[in-house]
């Protein structure tokens, strides 16, 4: 086990955003959320999956509904101790250890905000490996895991525990719940053993965001550029620079989406996104797609720049990360492969090696 | 002789106070500037008496006095005069996730916060309350902050920018209890979503509101202990104007109104509606952008004092460089800034006697300024090494000015400040226009003000072009109802952010009609 610092909230905030894919919601109301229960409390410990015992209880959470809510009916903070006692007694059984369900995004803070709240020490791996929209983009149902048992609860204390047949209902009927709750909830699906976890989870995803992290501020400190950094760790790509000069957006099925365009000399490139980035072009030609990991990078400040966030003028680094493992075989892809989301296109994973990527350098736009 | 009609502009900085006299025609016939003083007031007049003795005008042939002030912000900086804050949280749901003033300075947290109580109300975002208001509820509330010897109120209901009925109630009973003397800032007035960023607002407007009023009511004293007995307006974060009533309630709204200022003082002096705005400082380069008469707006991280608010500022790109920045010759790069002398230029530079090099000491050598007093032949560079600093100070401002975005290129590009006379015309490309009165283009923004109306929303926008449609009517009427000149008044802008997860098409909508103040001013 290892105790979890101040810093180390800094670090997942750059490296939980950066692993978002450019979704996953903005990090600030989490973070402050975790920032604030550590600081009343000693710590938060994180546990690696080697420590797991085989018969523990761990429980994946995070919220569920839309971050505009989140961030004006602010969590009232006691909603998982409300749902675990529910938990708990559904399943006759203590939970052990809690763990985030994406580690993209502002819920990769809410195990620690959670863990820090009730002493459970927070397990290191996800289920995503990034951020995904929908409930059965998740390792667990990957590995066959039953998602027969899920439990909502809200800001005013009310639970939902759902006993879905399968994981498609699951997403169908939760997201309708958290829509009645307010548009955000508190959310708990795939309670498993340790045993389970071990096969079922990505290992290793808190502490590899805080590493991201880790890179970008301490780059930052001594004025240097982050992005080299983080590609070496991360495997990671530059596909490519230059500026955002349009941005096309809008609100369909629930979804952001929308086209970036951006523009260095005479190469453009495109980025495809629903919340979550999921398909570049290059000149028309099909560069990276999900469930590669697809990132806008500040050139100036390397700030990762969500989907949310987009604007004219930003120089940026175009960077891919290569997808976790599991989503790569046919059956991941045919969850969160390019044409779940629509585009009549096949995975390509960006796997060149650096010196035959595109990498086009960024020259000072000409006056 | 037959009477004209003319306006005042006043701009206090914190180093200088700046006033225009304009005609109706928008015509500047003269202009004052003073220190700023520590009570702020007697600058002003200072500068008033020089500008009446200087134009023999009389007191009755001003039409309107717009003020334009950094105050508010210097206030929260300096953490002076604030008054000691009780908030009231309305949140059926109680929510102890974040904490009021959570990421503030230890230091002014303690100096203007004291307590929060949460209560029943807020809504929820599809328009239902959470829970239902309760005037016992509140009346204890009330009673419990004033105990802890609260000076002002701030009230935040969740969702209040989609109904704001509770937080009115909420004034009313407070109003009756303390029979007005405790004042109530609402969430709601201000703006925006982010509870968290608006809760930060609306305590700052709570804790200005003793410091801002005494500005704004001892400046009404100073005019009329002049004769001047026409209206004063104050200019807010977007440039438009507050009557001086509201502007007495809401103050953090003139939180940002400095840059906003120079930004509309630098078009308007050169006559345009859409420009670059480059505003070179003795410290500092602010560059902003005006589309339609109005300053671009900052979507993110607006912040001041490290806090995070939620209302509009005016989207400024800053550099360190300006007229008095040091200047480091290094090896092969030439540093400028971001270390200035300030207001120390005239002392500290070499061509003063001073020994630090500083851009005003290059543009003295290479003769695009001549102050007097200065003596360029100390500074040891050569022309050409000037010349090599002066390409220098243009790649950076350029550099600035090419973050703006692609589609403001053909732009033209106005610069205004001190320090825009030191830079060499010839160097500058065709779009740069230097106005006349550059110097003083934050009084005159002011002095121009616009008189303009928000509407900022969250909607569903199934019905999108209606609902549209309607949100415009609503904001011409509202801006006309504000004083606007009706045959002027259009809209300015339009942005939508649309939310994702929620149904129903939501959005946050946000309108903005204004207009040229009216003829008779």
């Amino acid at each position: 086990m290892k105790k979890l610092t101040f810093d180390n909230l800094d670090e997942l905030a750059i490296g939980s955003a950066i692993l978002g894919s450019g979704g996953g919601g903005a990090t600030i109301y989490p973070y402050w959320m975790a920032l604030y229960e550590v600081e009343k409390k000693v710590s938060v410990s994180l546990m690696s999956l080697s420590e797991l015992k085989p018969e523990d209880l761990v429980i994946p959470i995070g919220f569920i509904g839309a971050p505009l809510a989140e961030i004006e009916k602010i969590p009232s903070g006691r909603e998982f101790q409300t749902m675990f006692a529910i938990l708990e007694k559904r399943l006759g059984k203590k939970i052990d250890v809690i763990m985030p369900f994406e580690i993209g995004g502002g819920n990769a803070f809410t195990p620690l905000m959670v863990g820090a709240q009730l002493g459970l020490p927070v397990l290191d791996a996800d289920t995503m490996g990034r951020a995904f929209p929908e409930t059965q983009m998740s390792s667990c149902y990957l590995h066959g895991l039953s998602c027969s048992l899920a439990f909502l609860t809200d800001s005013l204390g009310n639970t939902v525990t759902i006993e879905a047949t399968n994981c498609f209902s699951l997403e169908k009927i939760a997201r309708q719940t958290a829509v009645a709750m307010g548009s955000s909830a508190a959310f708990a699906l795939f309670p498993m053993t340790g045993a389970q976890a071990k096969i079922c989870t990505l290992p290793k995803s808190i502490s590899k965001a805080i590493a991201i992290g880790k890179i970008y501020l301490e780059s930052k400190k001594k004025g240097k550029d982050p992005l080299e950094s983080i590609l070496s760790l991360c495997k990671g790509t530059c596909i490519g620079s230059g500026k955002i000069v349009d941005i096309d957006q809008m609100i369909s099925n629930g979804f952001l989406n929308g086209t970036v365009t951006i523009q260095n000399k005479s190469d453009k490139m495109e980025l495809f996104f629903q919340n979550e980035y999921l398909v570049a072009k290059h000149n028309e030609k099909i560069i990276a797609t999900t469930p590669d990991i697809l990132m806008l990078l500040e050139q100036e400040t390397g700030t990762p720049i969500t989907s949310e966030i987009l604007r004219y003028g930003l120089k940026v680094n175009f960077v891919t990360f290569p997808a976790p493992s599991i989503w790569t075989t046919p059956k991941g892809l045919e969850l969160v492969g390019p044409r779940y989301f629509g585009y009549e296109i096949d995975y390509q994973p960006v796997n060149k090696p650096k010196s035959q990527v595109l990498g086009i350098k960024y020259e000072k736009a000409e006056l | 002789m037959r009477k004209q009609n003319y306006k005042i502009g006043i701009d206090i900085g914190g180093t200088n106070t700046d006033i225009v006299l304009v005609d109706l025609n928008g015509v500047i016939i003269a202009h004052a500037k003073t220190m700023t003083t520590s009570d702020i007031t007697t600058g002003v007049k200072t500068a008033l008496k020089l500008l009446k003795n200087e134009t023999k005008i009389n007191s009755d042939e001003i039409r309107g006095i717009f003020l334009g002030t950094t105050q508010a912000a210097n206030a929260i900086h300096q953490q002076h005069n604030l008054y000691r804050v009780g908030v009231i949280r309305l949140a059926g749901h109680l929510p102890q996730s974040i904490p009021s003033c959570f990421t503030w300075s230890k230091e002014l947290k303690k100096v203007l916060y004291i307590d929060t109580v949460t209560i029943n109300g807020g809504f929820e975002c599809h328009g239902d309350p959470i829970t239902h208001v309760n005037s016992s509820e509140i009346k204890t509330a009330i009673k419990t902050l004033i105990d802890k010897k609260a000076e002002s109120l701030a009230i935040i209901g969740v969702f209040s920018s989609l109904n704001s009925r509770q937080e009115v109630l909420v004034k009313e009973i407070a109003l009756e209890m303390t029979k007005g003397k405790v004042p109530i800032s609402l969430s709601h007035q201000i703006g925006g979503t982010g509870f968290i960023e608006r809760e930060n607002s609306t305590i700052l407007n709570a804790a200005l509101k003793g410091v801002m009023s005494d500005v704004f009511k001892n400046l009404v004293t100073i005019c009329t202990a002049l004769g001047l007995a026409c209206p004063i307006w104050i200019t807010q974060n977007d440039g438009s104007i507050l009557d001086l009533a509201r502007a007495i309630e809401y103050p953090v709204l003139t939180v940002s109104a400095g840059p906003t200022n120079s930004f509309i003082g630098g078009v308007k002096l050169a006559h345009l509606e859409d420009a670059i705005v480059v505003d070179v400082g003795g410290t500092s380069t602010d560059v902003g952008i005006v589309r339609n008469g109005h300053p671009r707006r900052c979507l993110n991280n607006s912040n001041i004092g490290g806090i995070n608010l939620n209302f509009p500022m005016p989207d400024v790109y800053s550099i360190a460089l300006g007229g008095g920045s040091h200047i480091e010759i290094l090896k092969d790069q030439i540093q400028i800034g971001p270390r200035s002398c300030g207001n120390k230029t005239f002392s500290q530079s070499i061509s003063f006697g001073g020994n630090q090099l500083t851009l005003t000491d290059v543009a003295l050598v290479l003769g695009l300024v001549d102050i007097q007093g200065a003596k360029p032949k100390n500074v040891l560079i050569s022309h050409k090494g000037c010349r090599a600093i002066m390409n220098e100070t243009l790649r950076r401002i350029y550099e600035v000015i090419a973050k703006i975005g692609p589609e403001e290129m053909q732009l033209p590009i106005v610069m205004i400040g001190g320090g825009s006379s030191l830079l060499p015309k010839e160097l500058l490309d065709q779009r740069f226009i230097i106005p006349k009165f550059a110097n003083v283009a934050n009084a005159y923004g002011a002095a121009l003000s616009k008189i303009s109306a928000t509407i900022d929303i969250i909607v569903s926008l199934e019905d999108r072009q209606k609902v549209l449609e309607n949100l415009q009517s609503q904001a011409i009427q509202l801006a006309i109802q504000k004083g606007a000149d009706f045959k002027s008044v259009k809209i300015a802008d339009i942005e939508i952010f649309p939310y994702h997860y929620i149904p129903n098409r939501m959005a946050r909508v946000i309108v903005r009609a204004s207009g040229n103040q009216p003829d008779w001013l």
